[in-house]
């Protein structure tokens, strides 16, 4: 633990959210890509890719019987891709289109990546207004004796 | 007098560590199956002041704990989310200006305690 | 810097040293004793203080108030041995400028 750990925190949880809005931005961007890897000579849909995280540091179980937990921020541990399945769109002037004429489009539910990136973005302010509290408290911790 | 400063710093350091929780709680608002942390402070320093506490002796490191005498970490078994997750941001958010306050507060009376120490010392 | 308070709220320390005359009760607490435990302890939280300066340097600091109070503590712990040196001081000149 530094003395920077109060801001320290904050941050990791800020990269976190700004990786997770950059990811849904991804995610409605391609919306309608239907080329989005070329496999075995045919072309996929774009799939839907999401955030994992989990809590920094996680205590072992020792420290949950000794009370001995501490305060380490949040941390991506990866992208993974979303394996729901595609949805199959009518559309035979397309050139992606199959022999029945339906086109595969990205498993992208626009509204879902809304709401995400309203909770992202949300979850990102808050963690600015604790970084700026941390900010004043270490401050005011040097006008001591003032 | 110096009583009052030692009180009043492990006040600032169990501030620091409220704090620290509270971000933590915030950095994981959407992290599945987090429990939120919560510091353990004023009770220890009321036993403490009026010596109500006891610690259990421990003979070796591998013992778990009874009673301790400084401000700890621990979580609280709550769920708010379909993710698992126990976090409440605007009781979250609550606390953090709370805690801001406090420290503040606590900053303010160790500089007073300082002053009046100088004052005392400097008058004839 | 306990001591420096002790002698602070117990001003009949310094009236003692009058009785530490009698060779018996020298071995107690006398004016000297006194005052170099004083300093000791002074010197200790000073040191305290430097040591922390050299931490914040190395980052090693845990909380930023626990510098901003050692400093605190040595300041006052410097502020009152050179007001006891000037008191014990003038307190000789007296003594010396006596007409005898």
């Amino acid at each position: 633990m530094s003395m920077f750990q109060p801001l320290n925190i904050s941050s990791s949880a800020l990269t976190a959210n700004r990786l997770k809005m950059d990811i849904i931005s991804s995610n409605i961007a391609n919306a309608t890509t239907t080329r989005g890897k070329f496999v075995n000579g045919e072309w996929i849909p774009y799939r839907r890719k999401m955030v994992e995280v989990e809590p920094n540091g996680a205590a072992p179980f020792s420290h949950y019987l000794n009370n001995e937990m501490s305060a380490n921020g949040v941390k991506v541990t990866g992208i993974v891709e979303d394996q729901t399945p595609f949805h199959p769109v009518y559309d035979p002037t397309n050139p992606d289109s199959n022999k029945d004429g339906y086109v595969m489009m990205p498993n992208v539910d626009i509204t879902k990546e809304m709401v995400d990136l309203m909770s992202a973005s949300r979850a990102y302010e808050a963690n600015i207004t604790a970084f700026n509290v941390g900010k004043t408290m270490s401050l005011k911790a040097l006008d001591i004796g003032k | 007098m110096l009583q009052n400063i030692t009180i009043l710093q492990q006040a600032l350091d169990a501030s620091v560590l409220r704090h620290n929780a509270i971000s933590n709680n915030l950095a994981n608002v959407n992290t599945p199956n987090y429990k939120p942390q919560k510091v353990v402070f004023e009770e220890i320093l009321k036993g403490e002041l009026s010596n109500t506490r006891f610690t259990g002796n421990r003979t070796n490191d591998k013992h778990i704990q009874i009673g301790k005498s400084i401000p700890y970490i621990t979580e609280q078994p709550v769920v708010m989310q379909n993710s698992g997750n126990g976090v409440d941001v605007d009781s979250q958010m609550t606390d953090l200006t709370k805690n801001s306050i406090w420290y503040q507060t606590l900053t303010y009376q160790l500089s007073e305690e300082f002053n009046l120490l100088k004052t005392a010392i400097r008058s004839r | 810097m306990m001591k420096i308070d002790q002698l602070l709220t117990n001003p009949s320390a310094f009236l003692e040293t009058k009785r530490a005359a009698s060779p018996a009760q020298a071995s107690e607490t006398s004016f000297s004793t006194t005052l170099k435990e004083a300093l000791q302890s002074a010197n200790e939280t000073i040191v305290n203080s430097e040591k922390m300066s050299e931490k914040i340097a190395t980052g090693e600091i845990k909380n930023i108030h626990d510098v901003t109070i050692a400093a605190q503590k040595a300041q006052i712990a410097l502020q009152l041995t050179t007001q006891v040196r000037d008191k014990v001081v003038e307190s000789y000149q007296e003594i010396m400028r006596m007409q005898v």
